[in-house]
């Protein structure tokens, strides 16, 4: 079986793009990729990472830095002995990467955290931007729909169509409320969709 | 023939100029001048066209260095360069020819023509 990578799916995407946008060359499509992934992943947190850290007594301020990707929200803070859906910590993040505990543990608690990620600058030597392979598989129509968008609505250029732009968008405008969707449902088919009310949840949620 | 290199775009100039014979009309100076215009006015209306590069791409030389553009965009290129040339003589039907040519490289360059 031949396996997908992300420059062969990232290929088949910029071609499904190209042929929707005549005139339009590689470069200028790859551009648009890095905003259109950016797009989908800061509005939705599909593509995210837990990461451990060690809460010290006296500190509530601590850095996250994910191994790939660039940070967009704090999801959850939660102790690593337990389970982010029974205990959280209760924090905050003033800036992407700057974790601020409400109050800091009495005693040293490993933690951890987890943050949704966007891709991050520079992109990979062939000119793709960085982002999980799982993501490209399962919303590739997504990205492409969002790349006939955002080019189809640049000013004069052989492949504007402003008609073609505004449908693609609201395509591309769907596909991202449901990517949203399918992370809140944890891609699970026919998951609760009611949800308890926020104000008699025992933690916070974010 | 394929329009890669300087010394192909002069060629293919000299093509629709009808100027193929020695001694040239048209200096091999001027029309490499207007292939580099060419690339500016590309470079102005089309900066997808040259992400790679800070400012415009320039071939003082005529040598058979690659022209790196899109060869989907070559020919519009190719069509400043004929107009350009054509714009320096005085005559109706030359006026005419360049006036088109650029219209054509403008036309080929920002719509789906």
């Amino acid at each position: 079986m031949v396996e997908s990578t992300p420059k062969a799916i990232l290929t088949r995407i910029v071609n499904n793009a190209k042929i929707h946008l005549p005139g339009s060359i590689e470069d200028g499509i790859q551009y648009e990729l890095y905003n259109v992934l950016d797009e989908l992943l800061s509005e939705t947190d599909i593509w995210y990472e837990d990461i451990p850290f060690e809460a010290q007594p006296d500190v509530v301020d601590y850095d996250v830095v994910p191994i790939t990707g660039r940070i967009v929200h704090l999801i959850y803070c939660w102790p690593a002995d337990s389970d982010y859906r029974v205990h959280e910590i209760p924090a905050v993040m003033p800036q992407p990467g700057w974790l601020q505990l409400y109050r800091a543990p009495s005693e040293i608690q490993p933690a951890q955290v987890r943050v949704s990620l966007t891709v991050l600058d520079p992109v990979t030597r062939a000119g793709f931007p960085q982002c999980p392979t799982w993501i490209l598989e399962r919303y590739h129509q997504t990205i492409t729909s969002g790349l006939v968008y955002k080019m189809a609505l640049m000013p004069n250029k052989p492949w504007s169509n402003g008609e073609i732009g505004v449908l693609y968008g609201q395509k591309f405008r769907n596909s991202i409320g449901q990517a949203k969707v399918d992370y809140l449902h944890a891609h699970t088919r026919g998951a609760q969709r009611w949800r308890f009310p926020q104000q008699f949840m025992p933690m916070l949620r974010r | 023939m394929a329009l890669v290199t300087v010394e192909d775009y002069v060629r293919e100039a000299r093509i629709l100029l009808q100027d193929l014979l020695v001694p040239y009309r048209y200096a091999d100076t001027e029309l490499i001048s207007g292939l580099n215009m060419g690339l500016e006015q590309a470079h102005k209306l089309r900066r997808d066209l040259f992400l790679k590069y800070a400012t415009t791409p320039e071939y003082p030389v005529l040598a058979a260095t690659e022209v790196d553009i899109d060869p989907g965009y070559r020919r519009a290129v190719l069509f400043f360069m004929v107009g350009h040339a054509q714009l320096r003589d005085e005559e109706e039907t030359t006026d005419a020819r360049a006036s088109a040519f650029l219209t054509s490289f403008a036309a080929q360059m920002t719509t789906a023509v």
